[in-house]
């Protein structure tokens, strides 16, 4: 229960942030795709349903990439922030997911999730600070970038499709 | 062993994708950065890894338990690589319940590591288990990664009924020609005193009554000697009838009736007696009379396997073997008396001129009256039905006596001693 709150209360926080850097115009919409990603989430942790938690995330991302579209070309610096805030929403709710089967964990094997997930939350970080100081670096144009981009994006369909085959072994 | 993707890879997966298209689409690398956790956590966490190898290896604390006794189980997990989590499920057959321990359980394993998983259970119910069906769900460290394994070991725990407190059985109106602990109602050389005679050649001397031959000696001057009742053993029949159960949940009239069979079983066999066993129902089963410890085993594993099998044909005592009813037999019918089918067995067995008991294990405490009229109407006609059923029974110098689980079974037994005192085998 407590993990479904905080990944709710994640979802919230970062919704609140996301409405208000938004610029007046679309407020309304970022309120309406942060609001239906609190739905989502809130029934998927109730329903039980895992499909609830990357609709939230999509919708928060959703919220996000409308406030990028609003702004100037400049890079948003607190994109790893929410990145690493929406990383942590996911894993939170997941755990939830995990933690209501009802199976007993040994003791000690809470401390153990809540610092992986620390550590991956701050490496989540410390990615993006690295991806946009490249970014920054080398420009956002041009065509190699670009090619590099659609050539990571096919390459994660293909991690897919491979990954959510169901292996079975006598 | 099945492997499967976890619900995060799918969904990682699209909301990387999503995220470096939007990337691309809009020229917003910060898209990108949003999508990369997703996307390395996909690509750490489904690299190619050592197989777990992990084994589970059952066992129990002991084979033979008591309904009411606590029964240790310990899981041995070995695993010859780490196992971030490693759900244990050992699968529990109704009867058992847990009584300490956690199952199902998360552990973690490291290389070549070796866990000890202890449970405490609890035999609810009488019966043969089998346990062993363990079922194991492991997850790498991401949790992206599930594999799922079953272990089949079967290990056997026989779970016997408690036994009842009984001081003192029900006597046979006729005993057999082996020596026994009961005391035979015919004469002839034993130790209980039976009457006095007047002495006659070939008589031993140490039979003489000098007392009673002194105050008999005025008046005809003849020897009187003791006669005795010899003790005798006795053949019993326990007569266990499974057509029929009533039940309410996790309690049925079946299991008393197994209780009170393992009961009297045990006990006269401790005896000395020749106990046999048939169980009329939709399946027939029987155990010819026999003596000592082999023959309580024998009954009281017969008895493990009792269950109510359904069924149509009508079966009357012609099908039981003749050598499992003998002759002067003690016939204890333990039997709910729901069934037509037993009843009328019983009417028969008794006109064929078995001495017979009815140890009624009483079906009413399992039926509610129910809410309305009509349903306490029938329920107030069943139970006059059942009354004059006992009345037919003990019309025909049948002894019924009704037992609840409420009711010590020593003291419904009584009652038929005393039903039975002067009893005597009569053609009907």
């Amino acid at each position: 229960m407590i993990v479904a709150v905080a990944a709710l209360g994640l979802t919230v926080g970062t919704g609140a942030w996301l409405s208000l850097a938004t610029e007046e115009a679309l407020r309304s919409a970022t309120l309406l795709l942060v609001l239906a990603a609190g739905i989502a989430l809130a029934a998927g942790l109730a329903l039980r349903r895992p499909i609830g938690i990357p609709a939230a995330i999509f919708l928060l991302g959703a919220a996000y990439a409308l406030r990028l579209l609003a702004e100037e070309d400049a890079l948003d610096q607190r994109a790893p922030i929410l990145a690493a805030a929406l990383f942590a929403t996911a894993e939170l709710a997941y755990w939830s997911l995990e933690l209501r089967e009802g199976v007993a964990d040994e003791a000690g094997a809470h401390l153990r999730r809540i610092g992986l997930l620390a550590g991956i939350s701050l490496g989540t970080l410390a990615l993006g600070i690295g991806l946009l100081a490249l970014v920054a670096g080398i420009g956002t144009g041009g065509v190699g970038v670009e090619a590099l981009g659609a050539a990571a994006a096919v390459a994660t369909l293909a991690l897919l499709a491979l990954a959510s085959r169901r292996v079975e072994q006598p | 062993m099945t492997r499967s993707a976890s619900p995060r890879v799918p969904a990682y997966a699209s909301l990387a994708a999503i995220g470096l298209l939007g990337a691309l689409a809009a020229r917003r690398p910060e898209l990108a950065v949003l999508a990369a956790p997703f996307a390395l956590t996909l690509a750490f966490g489904l690299r190619p890894e050592r197989t777990s190898g992990v084994s589970v290896n059952l066992s129990l604390t002991r084979a033979r338990a008591l309904e009411g006794d606590e029964i240790g189980a310990e899981l041995l997990v070995t695993s010859v690589a780490p196992v971030e989590r490693l759900e244990l499920l050992l699968v529990l057959p109704r009867g058992l319940e847990l009584v300490s321990g956690e199952n199902p359980v998360a552990i973690r394993l490291g290389w070549d590591d070796e866990r000890r998983v202890e449970l405490t259970l609890r035999a609810v119910r009488w019966g043969n288990y089998v346990l062993g069906d363990i079922r194991l769900r492991g997850r790498d460290r991401l949790g992206l990664k599930v594999w799922e394994q079953q272990f089949r070991q079967p290990k056997t725990l026989r779970v016997y009924p408690l036994p009842e407190t009984l001081r003192q059985l029900l006597p046979p109106a006729a005993t057999q020609a082996n020596t026994g602990n009961q005391v035979a109602r015919l004469k002839g050389e034993g130790l209980e005193f039976a009457d006095l005679r007047p002495f006659a050649p070939g008589d031993r001397v140490r039979s003489i009554n000098w007392r009673a031959s002194a105050r008999r000696a005025g008046m005809s001057g003849e020897l009187v000697v003791n006669e005795r009742h010899p003790e005798r053993n006795a053949d019993v029949i326990l007569f266990l009838d499974t057509f029929a159960e009533a039940r309410t949940g996790t309690a049925s009239s079946l299991d008393l009736a197994v209780r009170a069979t393992a009961t009297l079983a045990t006990r006269y066999l401790e005896r000395r007696d020749r106990v046999g066993l048939v169980s009329f129902g939709g399946m027939l089963r029987w155990l010819v009379p026999g003596m000592g410890l082999a023959q309580r085993y024998r009954i009281v594993d017969a008895l493990l396997e009792t269950e109510v099998v359904f069924n149509y044909v009508w079966k009357d005592v012609s099908i039981i073997p003749a050598r499992t009813l003998p002759p002067q037999a003690l016939v204890i019918a333990v039997t709910p008396l729901l069934d037509d089918r037993s009843v009328a067995a019983l009417l028969d067995l008794r006109a064929r001129g078995h001495d017979l008991v009815v140890l009624e294990i009483s079906p009413v405490p399992f039926a509610e009256p129910g809410e309305s009229e009509l349903e306490r109407l029938a329920h107030r006609l069943w139970l006059l039905h059942r009354q004059e059923l006992r009345a037919r029974y003990e019309s025909i110098g049948v002894a019924v006596a009704t037992w609840r689980e409420d009711l010590p079974l020593d003291a419904v037994l009584e009652g038929v001693r005393a039903y039975r005192r002067h009893a005597r085998l009569a053609r009907v």
